[in-house]
Formats: C-alpha cells, structure tokens, sequence
C-alpha cells in the first residue's frame, strides 16, 4: 500500500535545476534510500516531500497518512527534557493523549530513563533518537530522515538502524538520504538516485549494476549516465 | 492561537533556563535606571577650583578715582561660581591640578591690586589646567571663563561708577583730586552760564571767539550726559529676555523616555533576533515550518516573546525611576501602552533581523551594529548637523522604531506631545518588519 508518492516534482532556483521531473512511490514498511552526489537534490527532494519547500511544479501525496521529518543535525531544542521535547511536539501535532503518547515515544526509542535529562546532556545518538521520536510523535505513515547517521559513531549509527528496521517491521515507510553506499547496501529496499535533480535510477541497490560491492556499482553506474548525458556536478 | 501559546511557554521555558541571559536582562536596566536616575535626580556639583590668592591681605583695598574697593568682595564671585578653596601657593595649586583633586587652579598675583588701579592695563590672573584630555581640557575653559564674568561684571560697574562721579563733576561741577591736590572746578553747566554772564563786558573783537567757547560748552555739556547714560549701558549693553516655544518638557521625562527607549530596544532587539536565529541554528524552523506552525505564528510569537520581555524591564525601570524623579503616574494610561508598542516594534525589528541573519553570533552582532547608531542618530538635535545631513537621519530614523518610540514615550511622560502620529508609526513599522520578516525566512527555507 503506498504511504507517499511524488508526482512530477520540479524545483529550479532561478536557472538551475534543483529537482527536474522527479517522481516516485514508497510503500508501506519499505525503506528508501535517496542517495546521490553533493547538489544532487537530496535535501531538496526531502525538504519537498516534507513540506518544508513547495514544488514549483507536481505535487506530493500522503496516502497513508501523516508524515514525520526528522533534519540532517539531531533538530530539538538542547534546553528542554527528553519529555518536554516530545510533548511539545505531541502539542503541535495536536495529539490527543500527550502525556501517554510522548511516555510510549520514550519507550520506543529507548530514552525512558532520561526522561527528565536535558537534551544538552545526552550523547549524539540519543539526541538523534530522540530527534526521531519527535517525528514519530503523530503516528505518521511515513518518516522522512535527511543523513540520520552523519554525526554518529559506529556503535550509535547501528542503534540507528536497529530503531528504523523496528520502525519498517512495524509498517511505517522510511525515506532516508545518505552519502554512505554500505547504508543503501544494508538498510534499504529500494534506492533512488540523483543526479543533477535528475532521477537516474529507482529500483533495488542489488541491481545498479556491475561492480564487486555497492559502492563500486554505484561509481560505475554514475559514470556510465553522466557519459550519456551531460547533467553537470561532481560525484564524490 | 494554541501553537502560538505552545511556543511561547516553551521560549519562556528556554529563558528561563539560560540563567546567562536572564541576569543580563535584568541586570542592564536596573544599571541603566540607577545611573541615569542619579544623574538627573541630583543637581551637577561644582568643579572645584583651587585658587592662591597671592595679594597680602592689608594691601586689598583697591583705590580708583578716590573711591576704596575691597578685592576679597570682588573676587567672592570666583568662589560662589565654583568650588573654590584657597591653597597657599602655585606648586600646591599645580598639585591639586596634576592630582585631579581640582579641574583647575587660579592664581592672583601679588600686583592685581596695582594693575587695576592703573589706567594703562588690564588686571590679569593666571589659571592652571590640565589639557591632556581634549573634552576635560574645553569644559575646564569654559568653567574658568565663566567663573571671571561676574567678578568683570562686578568691575565694570565699579569703575562705571567712578567715570560716572567724573562726568558728573565735569558737567555739573564740583571736588576733584588729581596728582594728590584736591581742586574745586565749575563744569561746564556753571561755565557756559559764566561765559553768558560776562559776554558783554569783553570787547567786540574777542566776544565771538568766546561765544563759540559757550556753544563749544554746551555742546561738551550735552555730550557728557549722552555719555553718562551711555555708560551706563556699557555693562550690559544686550539684556536677553528668553520667549521659549513650544512644549514646556522636563530634562527628567526626557532621561526616562531615552533610558527606557534604550533598555526595551536592546532586550527586544537581541531576543527577536537572537531567539529566531537559534531556531535556525538546530534546524528547529524546518521541523515546525512544515505544518506545525505558519511562518506568521512563528514570526509574532518570537515579536510577543521579545516585546513582552521588553515591556516588563520597560515598566520596572518607569517603576525605579518613580524614586528618583517625578513620573505622572497618573499618565500611566498613555505611557504604559507606549512601552507595549515600543517592546513589540523593537521585536519585530530583532525578528527581522534574526530572520535575514541565520545564526545567533551574526544576529547579536548585528542588532548592536544597527541598534547602537541609529540611537544615536535618533538623538541628534536639529541644527547640530547640516540640513542635508539631518534630512538623511530623518530618512533612518523613520524606518527605525527608536525614534517614534521616544516619541511616544515623551507624550505618555509629559502632557503637549502629540501621542498618535508616533503610535501610527510604530504599528506601520511592526507590520512591515514582520512582513519582511516572514519573507525572509522564506527565503532562508526554500
């Protein structure tokens, strides 16, 4: 069943194109990689789909129901609690049972028992688990994560991936961006890759294409595209 | 209007726990009303003046035209004007000066006595000052000139008095003392009639020459009057009569309007810009700008947050300086809505520039940048700049709210000002800054 779908999105700041014709669909419970070099149109994209930025053109539909944002930095406010940080956006999002709602977040994300620390006094993966608590806070049918493991360690960056699976097991779509092919080799179900704004690939990572590894197709593929058509940028 | 609450109790939350910012909110204005409710509560003290009077004290009599002055009654004006004490000679009143303990010293030399008795010169008195510091240097001149105006006035007409007994003499007659001889003359009143008298008895040929010595008399008789009543004059030839125009206002309503004009825009100016930026710096805006909060809830509920502070150090400082000067307490009902449309425009201007800033360092910097000249701008009195310059601070000053804040506060402290015009003003600039400000962001998100 589809959760999200992206029609025909166009995004240009004055001459560029920052997303050119995009268009996709994430099912429920499927976890999407978005993946791309720099000025790609990642963020863009996410932004979009988040409703952060409109579309110049196209449109984006939320079949399943709402849709939760978590933002490249670990985004909650360092002077509230674990608590006061899920409820304010339980408030927001117009939650009936904020009490119960923000204490339930607490347990799925595994912060219970820092309920009443501050958010300043957590480490980065807790801050970027509680990050994604306040995504999930609605209940939304989708969540939307921009580069969720960037600024984390090994061990808090698997903890991570623990928490999303959990999240798709249970039927929420996932899109997320990143930079790291072992990411989109080992978390997603599907990658979409960019390139210039342009989507130059929609499907399963197993099948980009010849290479040893991920990465290595990855490469491959990009080079074979850009050697096609010229749609500017530098992968790294 | 949920939202709004929402996050406003949770930027006052914030506040509350950046203990930092509180304390300096706090803190600023109290400082601010303490300083200038002391300077306009207390009357300026004089500078004081060391002075060596060098002339001893059995030779002060002054001797001019037979009549006797006392130099210590002349001089009595030089310590009324400031706080002058005597020290005993130049090296302790130059040590008083090099100290600081006096603004400067004045010394009166041993022969003031025989400059001012003499018609050749003019007395003269030394003063010692420091001149290191170019603004101390130009308040000490004028200090020191204008302590010497009373004593010269106190001279003129002194010796207005004694050219005035010699007119008289000359004219109407009487005792003179010239060389040490005492003589009695006639004058010219006496003289002319003397001539007449004895007209006939000369003979023809030397009666014209001594009429025209009679009308030479009457002429000089007449010439003489004209100067007694000139002289007369000399002392204070222009009298200025003050008309003043316009609104009557107290110098202490306008140090309340400003202190408080200054601390509500400072608090209002830093929190708009500073608390919108910090929910740039975390990414805040992007999680609450999709869906969760409009840009205009977010844009007037950071003006709120800031105006509200703002208010609050506004009426406590109205409230501090009620112990220093005379507030209208029973303007109240003007004066407080001003404060309100003061804080909220000053938030708004900080939103604004929070919004066009990006982070909290850059939106600190650039509130002082732009609140610190542009008070200053709006504080400069017409006529102190050239007219093309004064128009361009008109220009700035009426796209900044400082201005039609102080003056709408002056109209809420002191009756005669005009109150609506200022308020119109302000809610024009409060609409445009929050217009720009929502534009800005934007901008910043798209």
């Amino acid at each position: 069943m589809p959760v999200l779908e992206g029609r025909d999105l166009v995004k240009r700041y004055d001459e560029r194109a920052a997303l050119d014709h995009v268009s996709f669909v994430v099912e429920a419970g499927e976890s999407v990689a978005i993946a791309g070099p720099n000025g790609a149109g990642k963020t863009t994209l996410l932004s979009m789909l988040a409703g952060v930025t409109t579309p110049d053109s196209g449109s984006v539909e939320l079949p399943g129901g709402k849709l939760g944002w978590v933002p490249q930095k670990a985004a909650v406010y360092q002077k509230l609690t674990v608590r006061e940080n899920l409820e304010l956006f339980a408030r927001l999002e117009k939650v009936d049972d904020v009490f119960g709602s923000a204490t339930r977040m607490m347990d799925r994300i595994e912060l219970a028992h820092r309920a009443s620390d501050r958010a300043e006094d957590l480490s980065g993966g807790m801050r970027q688990r509680l990050s994604i608590g306040m995504g999930l806070i609605a209940d939304p049918a989708v969540l939307l994560l921009d580069e969720p493991s960037a600024a984390l360690d090994p061990l808090q960056r698997e903890r991570l991936w623990e928490l999303l699976g959990s999240l798709a097991d249970s039927g929420i779509g996932i899109v997320f961006s990143t930079h790291s092919a072992g990411e989109v080799e080992g978390h997603a179900d599907r990658v979409i890759i960019l390139d210039g704004g342009k989507l130059l690939y929609d499907g399963a990572p197993a099948d980009i294409g010849p290479g040893a590894h991920f990465e290595l197709a990855f490469i491959n593929f990009l080079r074979a595209r850009r050697a096609h058509v010229n749609v500017g940028g530098d992968a790294e | 209007m949920k939202r709004l609450g929402y996050l406003l109790g949770k930027d006052m939350r914030l506040l509350k726990r950046t203990p930092t910012i509180v304390i300096l909110l706090a803190l600023y204005p109290a400082l601010v009303a303490v300083l200038v409710g002391l300077a306009v509560g207390r009357p300026p003290t004089k500078p004081r003046v060391a002075i060596v009077n060098q002339v001893p004290e059995n030779k002060r009599d002054i001797r001019i035209g037979g009549k006797k002055f006392d130099l210590d009654k002349l001089t009595k004006a030089l310590y009324e004007n400031v706080d002058g004490y005597n020290v005993k000679d130049p090296a302790a009143a130059l040590e008083e000066v090099k100290s600081g303990d006096a603004v400067a010293a004045v010394i009166i030399p041993e022969d003031i006595v025989e400059q001012l008795e003499s018609s050749s010169s003019q007395g003269t008195i030394e003063a010692i000052f420091d001149s290191t510091d170019p603004t101390r240097k130009a308040y000490v001149e004028n200090t020191i000139k204008g302590l010497l105006v009373d004593t010269n006035n106190e001279l003129t007409n002194r010796f207005t008095d004694v050219s005035l007994d010699y007119i008289n003499i000359i004219v109407n007659g009487g005792e003179i003392t010239f060389g040490g001889e005492t003589r009695n003359i006639e004058g010219l009143a006496n003289g002319a009639d003397l001539i007449k008298d004895v007209l006939p008895y000369v003979p023809a040929q030397q009666r014209k020459d001594l009429q025209e010595f009679a009308a030479l008399s009457e002429g000089a008789k007449q010439g003489a009057n004209f100067a007694k009543s000139l002289l007369r004059r000399v002392g204070q030839p222009i009298k200025l009569q003050n008309k003043p125009v316009g609104t009557n206002s107290s110098l202490s309503s306008l140090a309340v309007a400003v202190a408080v004009a200054v601390s509500a825009m400072f608090v209002a100016l830093l929190l708009g810009a500073g608390m919108l930026a910090y929910e740039q710096e975390d990414q805040m805006l992007t999680r609450l700008l999709r869906g969760l909060a409009p840009r205009s809830t977010i844009v007037i509920e950071k003006t709120l947050l800031a105006g509200i502070c703002a208010l609050i150090v506004g009426t406590v400082m109205v409230l501090a300086f009620g112990a220093f000067v005379d507030i209208r307490w029973e303007r109240a009902f003007l004066w407080w809505p001003a404060i309100i449309v003061a804080s909220i425009s000053f938030g708004a201007a900080g939103v604004m520039v929070g919004a066009a800033s990006g982070d909290v360092r850059a939106a600190s910097l650039a509130s002082f940048m732009i609140g610190l000249p542009l008070t200053a701008a709006a504080l400069v009195p017409k006529g102190a700049v050239s007219d093309g310059l004064y128009s361009v601070l008109q220009v700035i000053n009426s796209i900044f709210p400082f201005k039609p804040s102080l003056d709408f506060l002056r109209a809420g402290l002191s009756p005669g000002f005009d109150a609506l015009w200022p308020g119109i003003h302000l809610a024009i600039l409060i609409l445009a800054y929050c217009l720009i400000a929502s534009f800005a962001i934007k901008r910043r998100v798209a």
